[in-house]
């Protein structure tokens, strides 16, 4: 008799798979990418996948029917929209801030934030997908800028000149790396999902 | 009635006659086609021998290309088997001297060094960071100075067996307490990531000049004293007016870092 459910050993394996890949990411940042500069500024492999993964995966509740819609309140339309978000791309985001972390004393609370947001554009149903990532990354690379700065700026730093000249620079590289992130991970999720559609 | 001599006699002549006249005929009409057919056979000769010259010219050449164009890609593997090692040995060349450099200053100073290599930077553009392959288990502490032959790198700020944090000189939590010895003036050095470090709070009418040289104070007993620091760039009025700001261009870019020296702070 197995110890443990087929489905829990199913998820148990997609997360030592997810685990590996995230630490292969942050060893390739920590040991190549952080080498190279682009106008005093590094791509950040581990925020562009965080991002790519949230608009991979998505968030895993339904789209709500026109008959929920009808039926629903302002409120619970409201907090059914605020819920929306990745859980996973938050999941991913926090292991790359405690892996940070655990080197270096960035905040953990930009990447988790940022992961759960790039769920709400979920690019799962788009044909075009692989160009839309782009200037989504973009911008949720900003939107991670910022509330980094925020944080720094909390602890009495002076952020904007800073903020200003990194963002523009890796907002782009990150930019330019989302596509070869997305299309892999795309084709994974859509292995799993085949995977899954078997096993029942 | 002729004889029958005679009547063979006379066909035998008219017979005779006539292979005459055709042999005329054949040499009158074959020497000259016989030139022409000459000539158009030279002609057709040559055009041949001019075609299989040509032919046999194309392939030499050919083959020529060919040797040529292996050649070349011999010649050029080699060239690349050649850069790779002469900029192996001019990397080697250069550690070398680095290292040699970092152990005339191991040699000079009279503290505890520990001499290292950076691993990495860190993943961010927010924390001015590398990781060294050194840690507790190598005498490294929190608070240790790590310089290299040029100038000052910065302070290890966490501490692992085998590994340490550096923050470096760049970074604007990093602060350094400096001298520009030809005045004898002291003052706390800013990091501000890739662009220049500054001085702030300088009295105004100090006498710094462009140029100027920093170096360390050495007062805590974490950096060694006079250790170069960098240069003054410019000297200009801070916000309120009420003193002078100085920026400083870092000897050391803290960029492009190999080797360093760690030295443990002083216990007294």
């Amino acid at each position: 008799m197995a110890v443990i459910s087929t489905r829990a050993q199913r998820r148990l394996g997609e997360v030592t798979v997810a685990a590996l890949v995230i630490f292969l990411a942050w060893v390739v940042q920590m040991s190549i990418l952080c080498k190279f500069r682009f106008t005093d500024a590094v791509a950040s492999l581990p925020l562009a996948m965080t991002i790519v993964w949230g608009l991979t995966f998505g968030s895993p509740m339904e789209k709500p029917t026109a008959d929920e819609l009808r039926v629903s309140s302002v409120s619970a339309i409201f907090m059914r929209q605020l819920f929306s978000g990745s859980p996973s791309g938050a999941i991913v985001g926090a292991f790359f801030a405690a892996l940070a972390a655990s080197v270096l004393p960035i905040f953990p609370v930009s990447y988790p934030l940022v992961g759960w947001i790039a769920g709400y554009f979920s690019l799962r149903n788009f044909n075009q997908a692989a160009f839309l990532c782009i200037p989504l990354t973009v911008l949720l690379t900003f939107l991670g800028e910022m509330i980094m700065a925020g944080q720094l700026a909390l602890t009495g730093r002076d952020v904007l000149g800073h903020l200003i000249a990194i963002s523009v620079p890796e907002a782009f590289l990150n930019g330019l790396i989302s596509p070869v992130l997305f299309i892999p991970m795309r084709g994974w999720y859509s292995y799993s999902l085949y995977y899954r559609q078997l096993g029942r | 009635m002729p004889l029958p001599n005679e009547s063979d006699f006379e066909t035998h002549s008219q017979s005779l006659a006539e292979y005459l006249v055709l042999v005329m005929l054949v040499l009158m009409v074959a020497v000259p086609v016989s030139g022409f057919v000459l000539s158009a056979q030279s002609w057709v000769s040559s055009l041949v021998a001019k075609g299989a010259y040509q032919v046999e010219d194309t392939k030499n050449l050919a083959e020529q290309l060919f040797d040529a164009s292996a050649k070349i890609r011999d010649l050029e593997r080699k060239l690349a088997k050649n850069e790779l090692e002469l900029t192996r040995l001019k990397q080697e060349s250069r550690d070398t001297n680095r290292l040699r450099s970092l152990l005339d200053l191991k040699q000079k100073s009279q503290r505890q060094t520990v001499a290292a290599e950076v691993v990495s930077r860190n993943p961010d553009n927010w924390f001015e960071q590398v990781v060294i392959d050194k840690g507790s288990a190598d005498h490294v502490t929190v608070g240790s100075a790590v310089i290299s032959i040029t100038g000052v790198i910065g302070q290890v700020v966490k501490v692992d067996s085998h590994a340490s944090v550096v923050r470096l000189l760049t970074d604007p939590e990093q602060k350094l307490g400096v001298l520009i010895p030809r005045l004898g003036l002291t003052g706390i050095l800013v990091g501000n990531y890739q662009n220049l470090a500054r001085i702030d709070f300088v009295p105004v009418g100090t006498n710094v000049d462009v140029g100027d040289k920093v170096v360390t104070l050495g007062k805590a007993g974490t950096f060694p004293d006079n250790h170069p620091v960098g240069t003054v760039s410019s000297v200009r009025r801070d916000a309120t007016g009420a003193s002078m700001q100085i920026d400083v261009k870092l000897t050391d870019n803290c960029y492009d870092l190999s080797q360093v020296l760690v030295l443990p702070p002083l216990e007294n």
